[in-house]
């Protein structure tokens, strides 16, 4: 048998390894490449909110579906946004408002960076699309409504799109549009800030707070007695970026931020105050925790109710910041959404947890104490809605579940996008 | 000895590695990174390309003994080319010549000190950094609600910045985050052409020595092909990434020269002419001759080493040739 030349053979596996090398590293940077999804936002952080007999829901693909309730519950296959010819919207994340028979949303889709957000408002009663705003951005946040004005938080706007009126190039907007212009959607006016605005704003007695990602909370106009709409009242700098959607009680304003902190400000003594940003006085507080605040707090019966993304949540008094549960109670995965109160029989008020990770934990108001949970087998990053003894959960993989609160059972579970079973 | 340490210390680190890839390459490779970069932002005035650079320079001082290894290894590689040649010259037509190349090559290789995959190190440690970083860019400066909520999870509790999220992203104007194809211009072409570049100046310095004019072929298609390569995937790179490959590369080449000096990238890589070449081959050729007369050209006892005295005495000449061959290349 003829032997080889060993420089030819030493050769071939010298070209072979090279070409194997060659190979291995094309795969590795094509599966590196291949991970550029983490630049899309995923959606389904929408809670349901319920309006006469119909609970509507966003679904993560950007449609907008609805419960009959007086039908037991049942998907309402004749209701759909969107209707044939219309583009459905991004990825939700805030909860769609209900008012004057609207559905307003609001939502964004990107690609690469190159993000397109939009609100929408649409007829609760056909599902058709009434008016439609476009901006180059990110919303993150639901809409506030005061009016026929639709309040919300954006991003920064891709330059080339930035006409609208007011200081160009910030990186984040509160924006204010009227809806029922003849010309479509008009934006009425905007406040700039240092950062995007991810939370929702919330409306009280004619004035808007809002948090952004610099960490700065706004209170801004909406024109009352002697004021110019849009007019920033005083601003207050948290330490970390906030994104929860403030909850306003009884003059108190309430909130979390990424440096592990939960305030308490007093909106009477620094509508006193006035503009610029003031240290925390006698009637305010901030409380200490070891986790990022992302959730709405829950306020009921003078105890505030909030959890972190560490999962921890607790109980604290609204007056003092104090805790109110010797330790906190505890889920297993990040707590995004706000939790909701209902009853558990023969034990008194109890709240439902979300949980990014599995279940709806369930504890006792008066002490924390662990009850059983509401399974869910999924993430849940939206609000929790309990409603006439049902809770109603939207989960990360876009069920839609149904909870009896008496015995904490299954009612139903259906696909938010399609209506069929989980 | 040294052989076998370095040996060891690939397998060593190949399957740690290995391990680390498989099991908990988030724990031990993607939140350290995070959590440096995340650090250095602040430091360095919430810049993020600079953490990245600073980072950059980071891993490659932590990687100069690896390099000056590889760096060695190379010079070991070509102190040894002329003897190679020559044995391949002297066993061409032998009819057991491959088996006793082999291990002649082996034993040549063992003498010198030189571990024939040492060269790959530094690439093979650097590919899990790149991957790590590529998440690492993604999760520390996250573009989406998600991954900012997740980013909570990565940070240590025990880092000072941990508050100072969500960072800017934004660098010279472009963003970091995003893929270097959406990057304004002239980034959008100036990073995948300088990442190219840049790469080929590190192979050109850092290649092994071809061992005949085929494994030059092979060697010259590599040299081309992975910078080529390279480019092309940079556009679908976060510019983040691509800054960290291009300083990468520039710090390697900025270390080779010191560990080698200037005039060895310039003279021996750049400018190595046919002439110094050929005497080299001459040189090797001509010692080979002079080991061939002294030993048995059958020579299974001599390669094999079942002469236990000749082949310590072979091993000691090897050890003693070595001054003079390192005498040799600096002329």
């Amino acid at each position: 048998m003829p032997e080889r030349t060993p420089g030819l053979k030493s050769h071939k596996r010298r070209r072979s390894k090279s070409v194997v090398l060659a190979v291995l590293i094309s795969v590795s940077l094509l599966l590196l490449t291949a991970c550029v999804g983490d630049l899309d936002p995923d959606g389904g952080w929408a809670a349901p909110v319920i309006d006469g007999d119909y609970v509507y829901l966003g679904a993560k693909d950007g449609r907008i579906t609805r419960l009959d309730l007086s039908a037991d519950g049942r998907f309402d296959p004749n209701w759909g946004y969107p209707v044939s010819g219309n583009d459905k919207l991004g990825p939700l994340y805030g909860t769609p408002r209900i008012q004057d028979g609207q559905v307003i949303s609001a939502s964004y889709d990107c690609s690469g960076l190159d993000c397109e957000a939009i609100v929408v408002g649409i007829s609760a009663d056909s599902g058709n699309e009434l008016w439609r705003f476009v901006r180059q951005t990110q919303i993150v946040g639901s809409v506030a409504i005061s009016g026929e004005t639709v309040l919300f938080g954006t991003s920064s706007i891709q330059d080339e799109f930035d006409t609208d009126p007011g200081f160009r190039g910030a990186d984040g907007y509160l924006y204010a549009v009227k809806t029922t212009s003849d010309l479509g959607p008009t934006v009425l006016w905007r406040v700039p800030t240092t950062d995007s605005v991810w939370g929702t704003p919330v409306i009280d007695n004619d004035v808007v707070y809002f948090g952004d990602l610099d960490g700065v909370l706004h209170a801004v106009s909406l024109g009352g007695e002697g004021e110019i709409a849009g007019t920033e009242l005083w601003t207050f700098e948290a330490g970390g970026a906030i994104v929860a959607e403030p909850l306003v009680v009884d003059g108190k304003i309430y909130f979390g931020d990424f440096n592990d902190t939960f305030y308490a400000l007093d909106i009477t003594r620094r509508n006193a105050a006035g503009p610029g940003t003031h240290a925390l006085g006698p009637s305010e507080w901030s409380f200490e925790s070891d986790g990022w605040f992302w959730a709405t707090p829950l306020l009921v019966d003078d105890i505030l109710y909030v959890g972190t993304l560490n999962g921890k949540f607790y109980a604290l008094d609204s007056s003092t910041g104090q805790q109110r549960w010797a330790i906190p109670a505890e889920v297993d995965g990040q707590i995004v959404g706000r939790a909701a109160i209902f009853q558990e029989i023969g034990k008194g008020m109890a709240l439902a947890v979300p949980s990014g990770k599995d279940n709806i934990g369930a504890f006792l108001a008066s002490n924390g104490a662990e009850l059983n949970p509401f399974a869910t087998n999924g993430g849940v990053k939206s609000d929790l809605l309990v409603d006439d003894g049902v809770l109603y959960v939207h989960t990360t993989d876009d069920d839609l579940i149904r909870f009896r609160i008496s015995d904490h059972s299954r009612l139903s579970c259906i696909k938010a996008e399609t209506g069929g079973g989980c | 000895m040294e052989t076998l340490l370095s040996r060891r210390l690939w397998i060593i680190l190949g399957i740690a590695i290995i391990a680390a890839a498989i099991f908990r390459f988030n724990l031990i490779v993607i939140n350290p990174m995070v959590n440096s970069l995340v650090f250095l932002d602040m430091v360095l005035f919430s810049n993020f390309g600079l953490a990245i650079i600073f980072f950059t320079v980071t891993v490659r001082l932590v990687m100069i003994p690896l390099t000056v290894m590889q760096t060695r290894n190379m010079r070991k590689m070509s102190a040894l080319q002329p003897r190679m040649k020559a044995m391949q010259a002297r066993y061409k037509d032998h009819p057991d010549g491959r088996r006793l190349q082999s291990a002649e090559t082996m034993k040549m290789y063992k003498t010198a000190g030189v571990s024939p995959i040492g060269c790959l190190g530094p690439m093979v440690l650097q590919m899990p950094i790149w991957f790590g970083l590529y998440r690492a860019i993604f999760k520390a400066v996250p573009a989406t609600p998600e991954g900012t909520a997740n980013l909570s999870s990565v940070l240590y509790a025990w880092n000072p910045a941990a508050s100072n999220v969500p960072l800017d992203s934004m660098f010279i104007g472009m963003d970091l985050v995003d893929l270097v194809q959406n990057a304004p211009a002239p980034f959008n072409f100036a990073l995948p052409i300088l990442v190219g570049a840049s790469m080929w100046g590190q192979q050109k310095i850092s290649a092994m020595p071809a061992m005949d004019e085929r494994s030059a072929q092979t060697n010259q298609m590599m040299l081309w092909l992975m910078p080529i390569m390279f480019g092309f995937f940079t556009f679908q790179f976060p510019a983040g990434l691509a800054v960290y490959i291009l300083f990468s590369n520039l710090i390697g080449v900025a270390i080779t020269a010191v560990i080698s000096g200037p005039s060895a990238i310039l003279g021996t890589r750049f400018g190595t002419s046919a002439a110094t070449a050929a005497a080299a081959v001459e040189a090797g050729v001509a010692e080979a001759e002079d080991e061939v007369k002294g030993e048995t050209i059958d020579g299974t006892a001599t390669v094999l080493g079942e002469d236990g005295r000749r082949s310590d005495r072979q091993r000691s000449r090897g050890s003693r040739r070595k001054p003079r061959r390192r005498r040799n290349r600096r002329r």
